[in-house]
């Protein structure tokens, strides 16, 4: 409607009409004149004019009905309405404002009441018409602020979140409060056989939460695909988040890395609250509290991005793990999530869920869930709720989900040799795999295999060092508290070590087929090889020894000791011609 | 939520007091509450004892008066803790960065 649009006059009484559109007319309007109601919104739909004096007693019919047309017809627009009466009884006038109208002018006119109200009415137009400016700027504002979180969702969930979760052993919840998250899920297979998973929590949700997911999820996927340890890729997601996150931002985490062929975890664990490990579902005593077989793993350091490199604690612990046994996680929104009446869902309840019989009848994430929801009521939680349980499968049931890693490699021979010997120092934190990924995938033929040969090579490594030159005695790994015994005892060795272990690799082609050989050498004692083969070993459940030497014969065609038990010499056949390289 | 400072008895140690849920509300407070003593204070005592809850966000404004008093150098005890609060310091960690009592 045009600001010139003209003011409709409606009134049967044709003098009062007259004077009435004399009056306007003298103050500048333009006026169009109606007769009776049926002409009033006749007139009305021809000219949507700006105001409407609108007589109430009318013939055919009356100032009501055409207000009530006029207000259902108008939309958003504002026209106001200005009833001409004769009436003066209060409940008369408040009729007149009931059926739509804005404001009522009494009879006989007075021409400086009317100059007021036109222009107090326009000012009330002005007002209407830059409300309604402005809210249409807001909401495609609005709509573009969201088109672009989309995209940018479309490029965080592309970086964050990959296929590696959606896998039988895994089950997760994650409860997003905004379009993005300030938790994040990272899992990925390793070169090396074994399974990495990161929980994060970013001080903060939304935009600023997810922006410092990005340089974390890429170091992780990054480090994970070379076969860095867990403890390489915490000193990294810590570097880049200490680089680039704000003061007084950080990221609660905790990583994983499970070892499914040899039954053991890592875990490196920074400001979330403990995980757990429970027994397999169907299992476990029907006691009050947590029972033994539930284990906890209590947060050990500062979270993600505070600590400075140099300053930065990447010790890991390691565990033992029993097929079935279940490893859940949450983030702290499941422990602050409030009930309506404000009451935390708390340490107690979480624990009462762990160790309660619903976590035994069914998966830790469906009884969290309920329990969550019942707490919850019908109001939502305000923070991120994100919890995860992963099943312990076995080894041959992970051989099963597929690896898609993401490498650069450059093709090189399938004839080459090569030594690597580090000593001293060296050996303090030192990872053969990364390394020789390089050279290896270099290898069209090996590269269908280099899980197997990742795996391999890193059993060998740690039989050279840990019983080689560390001397410790694997028989301490035989039961769960055993274990933790043996690895602070291989940390505490690793402060002062003294020795070396090589690696010689040749890679042979005959007729197409590629065999690789890795011999890997120690500077220790040797040991006696009878009792060491593969043929000796009783693998049993709760034995947490000598496993390494039990998978080394299942995927290599040849296992043998050399030199007194200081070598171990070992073949991988790898057919070639690989149709995809 | 409120936030109150006075100074302890050697004058150049700043006491800053929270009292009710120590949370993002109380970002603005916080700060000012050490940034207006910048040039009066070099040690700091961080009252909770009427503190029911902190969140991550308090641990992160924590983080800030830390690198705001000089970092590894910064001279702040934590006092006063309840359970809930001491919890939160644990699992967190962050009694290997501050003196929490």
């Amino acid at each position: 409607m045009a600001a010139n649009a003209p003011i409709l006059v409606a009134d049967d009484n044709q003098v009062d009409r007259l004077i009435l559109a004399k009056i306007i007319r003298d103050q500048g309007y333009d006026v169009v004149e109606a007769k009776d109601g049926e002409d009033a919104v006749a007139q009305y739909k021809t000219h949507q004019p700006q105001a409407i004096l609108l007589d109430a007693l009318m013939p055919k019919m009356d100032g009501f009905e055409v207000a009530r047309i006029v207000k259902a017809d108008i939309g958003e627009a504002f026209t106001p309405i200005i009833f001409l009466t004769a009436l003066t009884e209060a409940e008369e006038l408040a009729r007149c404002i009931d059926a739509g109208g804005d404001d009522f002018l009494s009879k006989p006119y007075n021409r400086v009441l009317l100059k007021a109200k036109l222009e107090a009415l326009q000012r009330l137009k002005d007002l209407q018409l830059t409300t309604l400016q402005q809210r249409d700027s807001i909401t495609r504002n609005n709509q573009r602020l969201i088109q672009e979180q989309e995209a940018a969702k479309g490029i965080f969930d592309r970086i964050v979140h990959r296929q590696y979760l959606d896998i039988p052993f895994i089950r997760y919840l994650m409860s997003p409060i905004a379009l993005f998250n300030g938790d994040v899920v990272l899992a990925a297979p390793t070169p090396r056989g074994t399974y990495n998973l990161l929980l994060g929590d970013f001080t903060g949700h939304g935009l600023t939460a997810s922006v410092g997911a990005m340089p974390l999820a890429e170091a992780f996927y990054a480090l994970t695909n070379r076969g860095l340890s867990i403890a390489n890729i915490a000193q990294e997601c810590n570097r880049r988040l200490n680089r680039v996150l704000p003061g007084g931002y950080f990221c609660c985490a905790t990583l994983f890395e499970i070892n499914f062929k040899n039954g053991t975890l890592e875990c490196w664990s920074g400001g979330l609250p403990s995980a757990w490990l429970l027994p397999p579902m169907g299992q476990g005593a029907d006691a009050p509290g947590i029972g033994p077989d539930v284990r906890e793993m209590p947060s050990r350091h500062l979270p993600l991005g505070i600590l400075t490199p140099d300053r930065f604690n990447a010790d890991t612990e390691h565990w033992s793990l029993v097929p079935g046994e279940r490893l859940v996680l949450c983030t702290d929104g499941v422990l602050e999530a409030e009930s309506p009446a404000g009451e935390q869902f708390g340490e107690r309840r979480l624990l009462a869920l762990l160790s309660g019989e619903r976590a035994r009848e069914t998966d830790t994430i469906t009884a969290l869930k309920e329990a969550l929801a019942g707490h919850f009521g019908c109001n939502d939680g305000d923070d991120d709720i994100t919890a995860v349980e992963l099943t312990v499968i076995s080894g041959d049931d992970y051989s099963l989900v597929p690896t898609n890693l993401d490498l650069e490699y450059e093709n090189s021979p399938s004839e080459w040799r090569m030594s690597y010997e580090v000593a001293d120092d060296g050996l303090k934190d030192f990872a053969p795999f990364p390394l020789l990924q390089r050279i290896l995938l270099g290898t069209p033929a090996l590269r269908p295999r280099m899980t197997d040969i990742g795996m391999v090579i890193t059993e060998m490594y740690s039989n050279a060092l840990e019983h080689g030159v560390l001397r410790l005695d694997s028989a301490l790994k035989r039961d769960a508290s055993g274990f933790a015994r043996y690895y602070q005892a291989r940390q505490a060795a690793l402060e002062d070590v003294k020795g070396s272990v090589r690696f010689d690799l040749h890679c042979a082609e005959r007729d197409g087929v590629v065999t690789l050989e890795i011999i890997a050498t120690d500077s220790g004692p040797g040991f006696d090889t009878s009792a060491a083969s593969p043929q000796n070993q009783h693998p049993s459940e709760q034995n947490y020894h000598g496993r390494g030497i039990r998978l080394l014969a299942e995927t290599c065609s040849l296992v043998e000791h050399l030199d007194g038990g200081r070598s171990t010499r070992v073949q991988l056949v790898c057919p070639g011609n690989d149709p995809i390289h | 939520m409120s936030i109150e400072t006075d100074y302890l008895a050697d004058d150049r140690c700043l006491r800053i007091a929270v009292e009710g849920r120590f949370d993002f509300t109380c970002h603005e407070d916080f700060r000012s509450a050490y940034e207006d003593h910048e040039e009066l204070c070099d040690r700091y005592v961080v009252d909770l004892a009427q503190t029911e809850y902190l969140d991550s966000s308090a641990l992160g404004m924590l983080l800030l008066l830390r690198d705001f008093g000089g970092g590894d150098e910064a001279k702040i005890e934590i006092e006063g803790c309840n359970p809930t609060v001491k919890k939160t310091f644990s699992i967190s960690n962050f009694d290997q960065l501050f003196q929490i009592h």
